[in-house]
């Protein structure tokens, strides 16, 4: 019993490790896309004042900010030493930035597109630079990670109802002897069904208590940083349960 | 306790034995015995309720043998060993019992003294006697006071020395209530109600 509730704890633990490595892995990317700002000049710093009233509606844009020619011309004085030159720098007309800061898991392909429409009708009196190989780079990533993590999550499923019913069975008929001797020795009539149903709560339970402990333990000291969704552990608890009643129909004629 | 009415063991279309009516109250020593193919094993089974194909009623307690399906009534020790070999004595014995009380550990060493089995209470079974296998499984029915045990082919495991350990330990379950249908070759006159199997009928002595 101690090794079947092992063995099912430690499936279940690696099922938990590959969404939280895929959970990382996500977040890693998303940070990425984040960090790689949009920047929108114009001239005219209405239209861009227009243009992020427009913007601020979209929900993957994490933050705009507008950034002022004077702004401009400060920082180009500062970063490149041209204080002695403020005046030839002044008789130059500076555009108006604005700084678009977004949501990785959000800024995806139908978003992008979305938010480019909308600059195009701003077009010509505002132009963009943004960093699209780095973004379609990530967003590849994403998609390989996501595919990845499909094909890990239904190994993990097959894996988990494969052990549990294999290892059941297998313990079940290495016990038979012993029930059969049970029985014939004026053994209790229905104790092995009893039992079997008593250790299918242990095995259906134990596993995913420890893995909560686990995981709240980590949660709890800030040693795990992604959240596990709690549907998980209900979607885990529901595979053993069907494995155990995959378990019992066919071993009902041995638990007689 | 065990009434029996019209029962009837057939082999194709011959009845191989008949009892019209038996009854056996509680604490009996009965013992069936006759020649070999009479049908003894087959009316113990019949009466455990292993064999089923058989005419007639057998009643425990005045219930037929189906209201006692999901409860303990009857332990049959049969022909063949019913022990896990590469368990103890001790463990052999207590299978069944889903708690040792302090009672039942001192009468389980007591009987295993009266059997000779004292020192060998914690090795393993397959190293014991085919006469010593019989006295655990004895010892394991005894122990559990069901409403009968039923011991098939009795003289064939146990001399006259043994057969008189073999009734002593019997006597605690008798004394509680229980009653012992055993069948044999011979006439084993250590038992209290005597049965013959002839000419395909049980005849009472």
């Amino acid at each position: 019993m101690f090794f079947q509730i092992s063995m099912v704890f430690l499936i279940i633990l690696a099922w938990n490790m590959l969404f939280v490595g895929f959970e990382l892995q996500k977040e890693e990317h998303y940070d990425n896309i984040s960090s790689s700002p949009m920047i929108i000049l114009s001239m005219q710093e209405e239209t861009l004042i227009q243009l992020k009233d427009n913007l601020d509606t979209y929900s993957f844009i994490e933050n705009i900010t507008i950034i002022q020619d004077s702004v401009i011309a400060q920082t180009l004085i500062r970063e490149y030493d041209l204080e002695q030159n403020t005046e030839i720098l002044s008789s130059y007309i500076l555009p108006t930035a604005m700084e678009l800061r977004f949501k990785g898991e959000e800024f995806n392909e139908l978003q992008k597109k979305e938010l480019e429409r909308t600059l195009l009708g701003y077009s010509p009196s505002v132009i963009y630079y943004h960093d699209n190989a780095s973004w379609e780079k990530h967003q590849n990533k994403l998609l390989v990670l996501t595919k990845g993590y499909i094909t890990g999550f239904g190994f993990c499923l097959i894996f988990t109802i494969f052990i549990s019913i294999f290892l059941r069975i297998h313990f079940a008929m290495k016990s038979s002897k012993f029930w059969k001797i049970y029985y014939s020795a004026g053994g209790y009539p229905g104790k092995r069904k009893r039992q079997f149903l008593f250790n299918t709560l242990l095995l259906c339970t134990i596993p995913i208590i420890l893995n909560l402990l686990a995981y709240y333990t980590l949660r709890y000291f800030n040693l795990l940083k992604v959240a596990i969704d709690f549907r998980l552990f209900v979607l885990e608890l529901i595979t053993l349960i069907f494995s155990y009643t995959v378990t019992r129909i066919i071993l009902r004629k041995s638990l007689k | 306790m065990l009434k029996i009415e019209g029962f009837s063991i057939n082999r194709g279309n011959e009845k191989i034995m008949l009892i019209s009516d038996m009854i056996i109250g509680s604490g009996m020593r009965v013992n069936l015995f006759g020649d070999n193919d009479t049908g003894r094993s087959l009316f113990l089974a019949a009466v455990h309720g292993e064999y089923k194909n058989f005419g007639g009623n057998i009643l425990i307690k005045d219930k037929p043998l189906s209201f006692y399906k999901k409860k303990k009534k009857t332990i049959l020790i049969d022909n063949n060993f019913h022990l896990l070999p590469d368990e103890t004595v001790w463990k052999n014995i207590t299978i069944p019992l889903s708690q040792v009380t302090t009672r039942q550990k001192q009468k389980i060493l007591e009987f295993c003294k009266t059997a000779n089995l004292s020192d060998k209470i914690g090795d393993k079974v397959k190293n014991l006697s085919s006469s010593a296998m019989k006295f655990i499984e004895l010892i394991r029915a005894v122990i559990q006071l069901p409403q009968i045990i039923l011991i098939d082919d009795l003289d064939n495991y146990f001399d006259d020395k043994n057969l008189v350990k073999a009734m002593d330990i019997s006597n605690f379950a008798i004394h509680g209530g229980t009653s012992l249908i055993a069948t044999s070759k011979r006439k084993l006159d250590i038992l209290d109600v005597h049965y013959r199997v002839q000419e395909h009928r049980v005849v009472k002595l």
